[in-house]
């Protein structure tokens, strides 16, 4: 199978339903959040995130810039009141942020206008992708991208301290491409390790970290995330290596769905498709005034 | 027809599906505009952006393709911007592809522009087969096509699209809309009859070898018959038949629509944002 030239065609197993898919995953990640804020707030003590269960979905609010605030997963279980939108701004306000929402396209059509109503604005698209795992797929990789002979995936310890540094040393640098990464990211990076359920893989050339990534498994879907390599070390394959060893993970662990996420033509899009995944469906990040 | 290979590239393959739709709506419009001088319309292409400036019948400024080539095209919205309120325009309308220069979401923002609504994009290669409808049209409904050089089926037609689409109080502009779109002869319209009434609509065009399905809707009384992968069906063959490669269609998400168009083998491969700025206030 020629992962790269799938065109407008598939050789993968269809993906399930499109609008419960959606809500499936969004409300999957949400709960991830949700449990990474909890997590992070319980480690810290100085730490302002709070995780509030509002309108079938997870709202994290906190911690200035974070990645992690955000309400996500709403607007699959009915209408979403302005009532609720109320209580859901108050609590980014508090925290001197900017209510941001995650709005995927199958989401009640109400809660995009009710937003827009209240001039939001568009800040980020992100593109879903998901792919089916068949038990006893042999995932293997795309003709071409074959990464080098010397690279192993080892996953870490979460609870060897030592081990956790280095993976957040290294994949928090994957993301900001002038060492050093600012503290925002370092602290979002390890958040991001930490969180209940998660999985973090190394990838290493020889004994030398070289970039990583994390899954997530919630009942049988598999969610992989912060995947990253190191700029000098890139175009050899190792994204996709990242990717087909959360996927062989994940299978051995009983996943039968999974799912990524990236911006819209991004380098992890292409490896992700590459690799098998489909577009699920889309959202957009909305954001609103900090002041009301 | 040598057909062009299917980019495998989702943003070429965005750029190419853009670049056809806004190419067939603008040759709508130019085609409505010499035959309704009055209407006093423009239609601008430039490269991958289409812009289709109001109508006095349909008061809205249209714009395609932007931030798919090089750069977010802030001068492009800006004129449109300035030529719509020139006009009289009442909003100016963006599909806004997720492939676009993300500089877009920044210039789009500082010019007030707000979310309106999801549009999932589906495609269909067209060199595979396509499976059938699940049932045959009952006995008393025949598919034709339109012919669209007889101004009373074509606005009989329209009438059709603009009830099913915004209901009994459909605006005055929507007929507009239909009839300038089932008119043209580089389109064809397929309908449903049952005797004499309409009781569905679907056009297709074909710009090179990217055939754009649209204008598609059921009334209500005719709704759950299959009428809709009927005229899907026949518009795809009718696609096949003058050399086309790959079919494009858009849809509400979540709806029967999407649910009828999958069945049909389409998948879909992006989702736009429709976003929108009021100039009347301006």
């Amino acid at each position: 199978m020629d992962c790269d030239s799938r065109g407008v065609s598939s050789p993968f197993p269809a993906l399930p339903d499109p609008p419960a898919l959606a809500a499936r995953i969004e409300q999957s990640i949400a709960e991830g959040v949700a449990a990474a804020a909890r997590a992070a707030a319980s480690r810290d003590s100085t730490s302002d995130l709070v995780a509030v269960k509002l309108a079938g979905g997870w709202v994290v609010a906190g911690e200035g810039r974070s990645p992690l605030a955000r309400a996500v997963g709403l607007g699959f279980d009915g209408a979403v009141e302005a009532s609720m939108i109320d209580s859901i701004e108050a609590l980014f306000r508090e925290r001197a942020q900017a209510p941001r929402f995650d709005v995927c396209q199958y989401a009640t059509p109400g809660l995009l206008s009710s937003l827009a109503s209240r001039r939001y604005v568009p800040q980020a698209f992100m593109s879903a992708f998901a792919r089916v795992i068949e038990p006893e797929e042999r995932i293997s990789g795309a003709p071409g991208y074959t990464p080098p002979d010397n690279l192993t995936l080892r996953r870490i310890d979460p609870s060897d301290d030592a081990l956790v540094d280095v993976a957040v040393d290294v994949m928090s640098r994957c993301f900001h491409d002038h060492a050093p990464a600012p503290d925002w990211l370092v602290r979002v990076t390890r958040q991001g390790i930490l969180q209940p359920r998660a999985v973090t893989f190394l990838a290493y050339l020889d004994d030398e970290p070289v970039g990583g990534g994390c899954l997530a498994i919630h009942e049988d879907l598999a969610m992989l995330f912060g995947a990253g390599v190191l700029p000098a070390y890139r175009r050899h394959g190792i994204q996709g290596a990242l990717i087909r060893g959360r996927l062989m993970w994940a299978r051995d662990c009983g996943a039968t769905l999974a799912t990524i996420q990236s911006a819209p033509g991004a380098v992890t899009e292409r490896t992700a498709r590459r690799a098998g995944f489909e577009p699920a469906y889309t959202k957009i990040v909305l954001v609103g005034e900090r002041n009301a | 027809m040598t057909s062009a290979p299917i980019p495998t590239d989702p943003r070429r393959l965005a750029v190419r599906l853009e670049v056809a739709e806004g190419n067939i709506e603008a040759d709508a419009y130019q085609a409505w505009i010499r035959s309704h001088p009055h209407e006093d319309g423009l239609a601008i292409a430039n490269g991958h952006v289409h812009v289709l400036h109001a109508l006095r019948s349909d008061p809205v400024t249209r714009l395609w393709g932007l931030g798919l080539g090089d750069g977010p095209d802030a001068d492009v919205i800006d004129e449109a911007i300035r030529e719509g309120v020139r006009r009289g325009a009442v909003k100016i309308t963006i599909e806004w592809n997720p492939y676009a220069d993300p500089a877009l979401l920044g210039v789009l923002g500082e010019r007030r522009f707000i979310v309106q609504e999801f549009t999932n994009t589906y495609v269909l290669d067209l060199h595979g087969d396509v499976p059938p409808a699940k049932r045959p049209l009952s006995e008393h409904l025949r598919l034709e096509q339109l012919d669209h050089a007889d101004p009373g089926e074509v606005d009989a037609a329209a009438r059709v699209w603009a009830r099913a689409t915004f209901g009994d109080q459909a605006p005055a502009s929507a007929i507009a809309h239909g009839r300038l779109q089932m008119s043209q002869p580089s389109r064809a319209t397929f309908v449903v009859r049952d005797a004499d009434q309409i009781g569905g609509v679907g056009t297709v065009g074909i710009d090179a070898d990217v055939a754009f399905l649209c204008i598609t809707a059921t009334l209500p009384e005719y709704r759950s018959l299959g009428i809709q992968s009927h005229m899907l069906r026949a518009r795809l063959d009718h696609a096949r038949e003058r050399g086309a490669s790959i079919a494009t269609i858009g849809s509400d998400p979540g709806t029967p629509s999407q649910r009828n168009i999958e069945r049909a083998g389409f998948r879909c491969i992006y989702t736009k944002l429709i976003v929108k700025r009021p100039l009347i206030s301006d």
